[in-house]
Order: structure tokens, then C-alpha cells, then sequence
């Protein structure tokens, strides 16, 4: 019964593609979003749709050559609302809505795929450069600034010698100041590196055995607070990044969840401690972390180390019998979200009651 | 009625079920009301970007790494390596059978050789830029050899040139660009990159021996003398340095010799420089007498008192000929007009030769020549080769005879390398020449060697000359292409014609108008 107390999760509106949907994004301030994609014959498709009365209606429909793997707008200034997008031949592009002719910017960044972007700066989130981050199936994680054509501003490879892990997901994290900025990138193996921009070295490593699907710091923009990471076999965790412990590194909750791959994981943009999982079986299961009374404790070296809090599922739903492949909630207006499952499918989603959490 | 706890449960569920819709409904009106609200704010932001597009770049902070990013490759690299080394457990036999020490150990070496070159930390931007073109002059470098080894000359000289450019304080580089050039026989270029590669570092000791080698192809034997002492103070036991350093002292031993004779000779203002040979390396071979036939001149006899009274004394003087004679044998063998066959030539000059080093050499003899005039008779005819029966008569006339003097322009040149460093000589040979015949003779070769030697000698001897210096000079300008000759003398090669005219002016005989057409002519 209590459940009825919570928020909902109202499927709003539906679409049906023809294309595999790989990413969806809000257009930052706008009703609109970008649906990216690769149709069946290997090319890539944008399409900007846009909400009004209840409906979804297209707006843009572009094919490329190569197919879309993923997008974002983070890097982008709230004015040009560019798109950078990843593909499956490792290319880095970054698109004006306006005139999707050509790119703005077009670099070939990885040897293979891009699985992942991220970017940081653009919006009014963030401080500092306006930058993109890129992880591939090569293994390497490199970070671009759209000001430096061709070479990344800085590349996280493996060293000569070790396997290259297949980067499965990358996040910015921590950009408070122009200095400060962090990458955080998880692998198939489980493993999940954190690289400190600033200092350029690696400030912090773990394994959580399990590839890592998914991983995201509740904000970008502030000090490291929480980091998010989904695995496969059904499992998320929940890193408390405000203390690091020498040797035990920061401490974290393992929730089960969705009895599938976990694949993605959202915070929502107007409360941090509210975040949407995705599962493979077409699931989306709404969580809130709750802070324990103390963030952290000494331990018996007399070194600080963190104290993980609690996750309490506020609602789950399945709108679909195939894997969802993106979530977005929209920046501008709090509850509605749209995402993708692999059934080629586009839904807009509410969520009510979210303000009164 | 009591309500049953069941019947309350529908209550409460109904109630919420209720309250649910109506949030629903409000939130989907909200949404509308927010569609409405954002396409409007979203098309202020349009209108707005188009204007603050250009300020809003101007104030991002600078790109990353834009000087530092090799710096954090190499960071990044270093880490994983650090890790790399896991040690192998003790149980583990397999990793063990397939470990290989030697591997190991190579690679430790190979590490620490990595660490001392890239330890380093740059502080600046400077220093950060200094360390990559260092690196890229490294890069060309290694190419650079790789295509000497390969023989690709051209390129690799290329590739150094690069090298220089990235890192033009590495003295190893212009020190190989040398050896490239060596093997492609650029001596002159060789040696100043050597000069450059040991300006920088003045102790290695490739760029010397590679200059000297250099300096010892085009005759600087002196000079690479010095080079190779200064290797040899460097490193005692440079075998290289040791040998040629012998090969050359022997050299110029030899040389010294040479030119001690000849100074002795040219102190009696003799043309010919006997040749030095000890007795192992003199020729075996009896001499011959070959009949000389005169062809190119009807007055020519055959020169057989001459030549058949002294070839006595050449027989015992044999050994005198050396490379003078290979020199004559050269200049015969390029003057078709006169020579039927080299060999006769070769003869003419052979027995020329014997005779006049005769009168060098054996001063006390009663062949002595005693007058000058003979002597200068002797080595015009030697020379002239086959005038010099006409340039006897001439002397002995005291006269320039029109009959005589080479007649075309081919024997001409032969002669005047031959004479002129012998100014006097040249200048009876020159006055020998008609001057109508200049242009003739000269043809198309007047290059500026010749007239300022000819306008120089002029100069020197004008006092003694024959011939109207007036036609001299002016037939001069007749010559073919002498317009183009004279333009490019310098100003002190002009001078000398100024002296010359300056001359003509005091004789009465030349008018004004005349001098006038000749400065005109010699571009003054």
C-alpha cells in the first residue's frame, strides 16, 4: 500500500523506430530530444523529436555513414546546444541541430568503437575547459577539448604489455574548480579507474568483479560525493567518494537489482540522491541513497574511511521485454525522461511525486 | 456501522488510486503549460547565442595538456609498467618453466636505461619544447643512418638536414651529414659540416678524421695533417688516424721536394718543374727517338738539331720527366690540329722537356744556357711545341712575327694554362699573336681568366711590348661574347684597364676619341 505513497512511473508516450537505438539525449533546455542509433544497414541515424500535447513527434531525421553509438551535449554551451557523438568506426563528432550537413568537429579518437561519452564544462555545468571523454573498445580513455583538433588533450592507456580491457563506460566527476576534474572509467573485467585531470595520474583503482556497464557521479559538478557503478549479474554499487582510506579506497554498498545486467544508472538532475537504474529485462527501478548519520569514521590505524549509507527501492516498473539502452531525465523539467530499449522503441516517461521526496 | 479493516483498506487505496490520477493530471497539464514555457525561453536562447557566441569562447580557460600532453603519455605509460613485474608464485611451476631469465634480466637493464633518460621533469614550457625537438632530431638522426647504411645518400642527407634544424646544438649530426656527403664525394660540403659538428663539440673525434679525409681529397694536405694529429692526441691508438696521417707526411714530404726544384727554377725564371723521383720509381724503359713531323705550318722544319743534340743528355736524365711529362702528354694529346699522332708529341715534349730540365739541372755543363732570352726562347717553344722553331726566329729577331702563335682557339686555351703563371713568358707568347687574329683565335672563348691575365701582363710589360698597345686593346673588343666578358670584371680587374688606357693617354699617336670608344668598349 505504501507504494502509493511513492512516486510513479507513468509511461507517457511511445514511438517505434526502425532503427537500434543506442543513445537518446534531452536537448539541453528545450522540449526535445536526440535519438541516436544505427540502422540495420550499418549507417548511423540522428533524430530530433520534440513533446507537445502528450504527443512525440519528429522533427529531424538525418542518416550518416557510420552507426551512432553515443552523444552527449555536456560539453557544449547552453547557446549552441552542439552534439558530440561516438560511432562505431571510433570517430569523434560534434554536430551543430541546426545544419547536420557536416560535423563541426570530427576526429578519429579511437581504433574501434566508442562505447561511452561524457562531457563537462558546457551547460553551466561544471567549471573549467569544455571537454569531452571517450572510452572504446581499444582500451583507451582519452579526453578532448573541441579547441584541439585531431590529438586528445590527454589519453589513459593501458601500459605496453597488458591486455587491453574493453572501456565499457567513462564519467566526468568532480570538476568544482577551473583546476579539479576527474575521469572515472569502468572495464569489462570489473575493474573501475578513477584519473585525476589535475595531476594527471591515476588517484584511484578496484576491481568489483563484474564488467562495469554503467558508471556516474550523482554531480559533476561538485566535489566528488557519490559514485554510481552498474555491473552485470544484477548488481550496482554505491561509492561514497568524500573520504578515501589509504589502502582501502572509498567505501561502497552492493544492491541487487533488475535480475539482469544492470546497464545503466541516472541521477536525477534535480535531487542527487535520487537515481533510476536500468535493467536488461526492460526494467527501470527508481532508488534514494540515504546518508548514514556519520559520512566517516576512524578506523583502528586512526585513518579516516568512509561509512556507506542505503538505497531503498522507491518504485520499479517494466515497460519492455528487451534490455533498455538509455535513459535520460530531462534537465529542464523535473519527472519527465525518455528512453530507449532494443525492442526500437523511444519512450517518454514521468516520474510524480519526485518533489515531495 | 463499523468499517471492517478490509473495506478500510479499499478506502485508502481508492483514495490514493484518486489522488495518483490527479497528480498525474496536474503534472500532464504542468508539462504543457512547461512546453509552451521552454519553446519560448528556447528561442530567446537562439536569438541570444548568435550575440554572445564570440565572448563566451574568449573566456573558457586554456586546452589541456596543450604543452604537457607527451609528458603525461609518459606518466601514464610509466604506471602500468610499474605494476607489470608480478612476481610468480613459488608453487606456480608452470610460469615458471616458461620464464625466461635472460628475458628478465635484459629487460631490468632496459628499464634503468629508460628511467635515466626520462626521469626528468620539465619546469617550463621552454624546457618542455627544447626536450621534443631534441627527441625529433634524435628521430631524423636514427633515420638518417638507417638510409646511409642503406645507401640512399639523398635522403639521408635530407634526413639529417631535418635533424639539424630540430637540433642544431648536436654535433652528431652535421658530423654524419659529412660522412654522407663524403661518399658522395662533396668534400668542400663535408669538411665545413665537420667544421660546424666540431665548433659544437670540439673533441669528437669522427668529425676530425672525416675532415681530414675531406681536407686530404681536395688537397689541403696541410690542414688535414693537423686534423689527424689532433685525433691521434685524442685517442693515442686511432689506427685510421695513424696510417693516413703516414700516407700523408710521406706525401708531403714528397711535395716539399718538389717544390724546393721548382723554386730553384724559378728563380731562373725557367717554365718547368722537374719531377723528383727516386730511382726505384723511375721509368725502366729506354727512350726512343721518334721523327718529328711539323704539320700545321709550312715554314715548320723538322726540329731535329735541337732536339737530337740534347737527347744525349736526356737519356741520362730520364728520371726527370715524372708528372710534367704526363702534363705535356695531356696538353698534346687535346690540340687535334696540331698533332697528327700523340705519339710524336709525346716525343717533341719529352725531348723538349729533357732539354730545358737539362739546363736546370745541370748548370756547370757546357750547355749551359746563359742568356735569359734563350731561356724564355726554350720554354715558348716547349710551349708552342710546334712554333718553336717560329719563336726562336722571333726572339732572335727581337721582333713580334706575325707568323707564328697558335691559330686556333683550342691551342690557345692549352698554352694559356700552361702559361699563365708565368707572366713573362706569356706575355712573348701573347705578343707573338697579331692582334687581328684575336678575334679569330679567341673565338668564343674569351672568358674573364684570360683577358684579366692577358690585360695584366699587358700592364706589367707594356713597356716592352711590340705591338701597338692601342690595336691590342681595341682588337680585344672585337672579340665574340667580349661585351658579356666585360661586364662582369671586377673593380679590381678594371683598374687595370684604367692603368692601361691611363698609358695610351700619354701617347701622342692615340687620340681622345679613340680612348674615348675604348672605355666605352671595356665598360668603364
Amino acid at each position: 500500500m505504501l507504494n502509493m505513497d511513492k512516486p510513479q512511473i507513468i509511461l507517457h508516450a511511445q514511438k517505434s523506430v526502425n532503427y537500434t537505438l543506442y543513445d537518446t539525449k534531452w536537448i539541453p533546455c528545450s522540449a526535445k530530444f536526440v535519438a541516436l542509433g544505427n540502422y540495420s544497414r550499418g549507417t548511423g541515424a540522428i533524430q530530433i523529436y520534440e513533446i507537445s500535447q502528450g504527443d512525440v513527434q519528429i522533427v529531424r531525421d538525418v542518416e550518416k555513414s557510420k552507426a551512432f553509438k553515443c552523444g552527449t551535449f555536456g560539453a557544449s554551451s547552453l547557446q549552441n546546444r552542439y552534439l558530440a557523438t561516438g560511432d562505431f568506426s571510433g570517430k569523434l563528432q560534434i554536430w551543430d541541430l541546426e545544419t547536420l550537413d557536416l560535423p563541426l568537429y570530427s576526429a578519429q579518437a579511437h581504433k574501434e568503437i566508442i562505447n561511452c561519452i561524457d562531457g563537462v564544462g558546457g551547460l553551466g555545468v561544471g567549471e573549467g575547459a569544455p571537454e569531452l571523454v571517450t572510452g572504446s573498445r581499444d582500451g583507451t580513455v582519452k579526453v578532448w577539448d573541441a579547441r584541439q583538433k585531431n590529438e586528445p588533450v590527454a589519453t589513459m592507456e593501458p601500459g605496453e604489455g597488458e591486455t587491453h580491457r574493453d572501456c565499457w563506460t567513462v564519467a566526468f566527476g568532480d570538476s568544482y574548480n577551473t583546476q579539479e576534474r576527474c575521469v572515472a572509467a569502468g572495464y569489462d573485467n570489473g575493474d573501475i579507474k578513477l584519473f585525476d585531470l589535475r595531476n594527471m595520474s591515476l588517484k584511484w583503482e578496484t576491481n568489483v568483479k563484474n564488467g562495469v556497464c554503467c558508471l556516474e557521479f550523482d554531480r559533476k559538478d561538485i566535489a566528488m560525493n557519490k559514485l554510481v557503478a552498474t555491473t552485470l549479474e544484477s548488481k550496482f554499487h554505491v561509492f561514497d567518494m568524500r573520504t578515501q582510506h589509504p589502502s582501502k579506497g572509498f567505501t561502497s554498498l552492493t544492491e541487487k537489482a533488475h535480475k539482469s545486467t544492470v546497464w545503466l544508472a541516472r541521477h536525477l538532475p534535480q535531487n542527487r540522491d535520487v537515481f533510476m537504474t536500468l535493467g536488461g529485462n526492460g526494467s527501470l527501478h527508481l532508488w534514494k541513497y540515504s546518508y548514514p548519520s556519520s559520512r566517516s569514521r576512524k578506523d583502528t590505524d586512526g585513518q579516516e574511511i568512509g561509512v556507506a549509507g542505503t538505497v531503498d527501492l522507491l518504485q520499479n516498473v517494466t515497460l519492455s521485454t528487451q534490455p533498455i539502452s538509455s535513459y535520460d531525465w530531462s534537465p529542464d523539467k523535473m519527472g519527465l525522461s525518455v528512453c530507449t530499449a532494443f525492442d526500437q522503441t523511444i519512450r517518454v516517461i514521468i516520474c510524480t511525486k519526485l518533489n515531495t521526496l | 456501522m463499523p468499517i471492517s479493516e478490509h473495506e478500510e483498506k479499499m478506502i485508502n487505496l481508492r483514495t490514493q488510486v484518486q489522488q495518483n490520477q490527479l497528480e498525474l493530471h496536474d503534472y500532464l497539464s504542468d508539462l504543457k503549460s512547461w512546453e509552451k514555457d521552454i519553446k519560448k525561453k528556447e528561442n530567446v536562447l537562439k536569438s541570444e547565442g548568435k550575440n554572445t557566441h564570440e565572448t563566451v569562447q574568449s573566456e573558457l580557460p586554456p586546452v589541456r595538456n596543450t604543452i604537457h600532453k607527451k609528458k603525461l603519455k609518459r606518466i601514464k605509460k610509466e604506471k602500468p609498467a610499474d605494476q607489470k613485474p608480478k612476481k610468480i608464485s613459488g608453487f606456480d611451476f608452470r610460469a615458471w618453466d616458461k620464464f625466461d631469465a635472460e628475458k628478465a634480466l635484459e629487460e631490468i637493464d632496459k628499464n634503468d636505461g629508460q628511467k635515466d633518460t626520462s626521469s626528468s621533469e620539465y619546469e617550463t614550457d621552454e624546457e618542455w619544447e627544447m626536450e621534443r625537438k631534441n627527441y625529433l632530431a634524435g628521430v631524423e638522426k636514427d633515420k638518417g643512418n638507417d638510409l646511409l647504411k642503406q645507401g640512399e645518400l639523398e635522403k639521408a642527407i635530407e634526413a639529417y638536414t631535418k635533424g639539424m634544424q630540430y637540433d642544431p646544438t648536436n654535433a652528431i649530426i652535421p658530423a654524419n651529414r659529412a660522412m654522407a656527403l663524403l661518399k658522395q664525394q662533396k668534400f668542400a660540403a663535408a669538411e665545413s659540416d665537420c667544421t660546424l659538428s666540431l665548433t659544437l663539440d670540439p673533441l669528437y673525434v669522427k668529425a676530425y678524421l672525416r675532415r681530414a679525409t675531406s681536407r686530404s681529397s681536395i688537397g689541403k694536405l696541410t690542414e688535414a695533417i693537423e686534423d689527424f694529429k689532433r685525433v691521434l692526441d685524442l685517442e693515442p691508438n686511432n689506427k685510421q688516424a695513424k696510417t693516413e696521417l703516414e700516407h700523408l707526411l710521406k706525401e708531403v714530404d714528397r711535395e716539399k721536394k718538389e717544390t724546393a726544384l721548382s723554386s730553384l727554377t724559378e728563380g731562373k725564371k725557367e717554365l718547368v718543374k722537374p719531377i723528383y723521383k727516386p730511382p726505384e720509381e723511375r721509368s725502366k724503359l729506354p727512350l726512343r727517338t721518334v721523327p718529328i713531323n711539323e704539320i700545321s705550318l709550312k715554314q715548320n722544319k723538322p726540329l731535329e738539331s735541337p732536339s737530337q743534340s740534347q737527347s744525349e743528355m736526356a737519356k741520362s736524365l730520364t728520371a726527370k720527366e715524372g708528372k710534367k711529362f704526363d702534363k705535356f702528354v695531356n696538353a698534346a694529346s687535346i690540340k687535334p690540329m696540331t698533332a697528327k699522332s700523340t705519339k710524336e708529341q709525346e716525343d717533341i715534349s719529352r725531348t723538349q722537356v729533357s732539354s730545358t730540365t737539362d739546363t736546370h739541372m745541370e748548370e756547370e755543363s757546357p750547355f749551359k744556357v746563359s742568356s735569359v732570352a734563350e731561356c724564355h726562347q726554350l720554354s715558348t717553344k716547349i710551349v708552342t711545341q710546334n712554333d718553336n722553331k717560329i719563336s726562336k726566329s722571333k726572339v732572335e729577331l727581337g721582333c713580334g712575327d706575325s707568323l707564328t702563335v697558335s691559330t686556333t682557339s683550342f691551342q690557345f686555351q692549352s698554352d694559356f694554362k700552361l702559361l699563365k703563371n708565368k707572366p713573362e713568358s706569356f706575355f712573348q707568347y701573347f705578343q707573338a699573336i697579331p692582334p687581328a687574329k684575336y678575334s679569330q683565335l679567341f673565338g668564343l672563348c674569351l672568358d674573364a681568366d684570360i683577358l684579366t691575365t692577358i690585360l695584366s701582363t699587358l700592364k706589367v710589360y707594356h713597356k716592352s711590348l711590340t705591338l701597338n698597345l692601342y690595336d691590342v686593346m681595341l682588337n680585344l673588343t672585337l672579340v665574340k661574347r667580349f661585351s658579356m666578358t666585360a661586364m662582369f670584371l671586377s673593380q679590381k680587374e678594371k683598374q687595370v684597364i684604367l692603368d692601361l688606357i691611363q698609358f695610351l693617354e700619354e701617347e701622342p699617336s692615340v687620340s681622345p676619341d679613340q680612348l674615348k670608344t675604348l672605355r666605352k668598349k671595356y665598360e668603364l
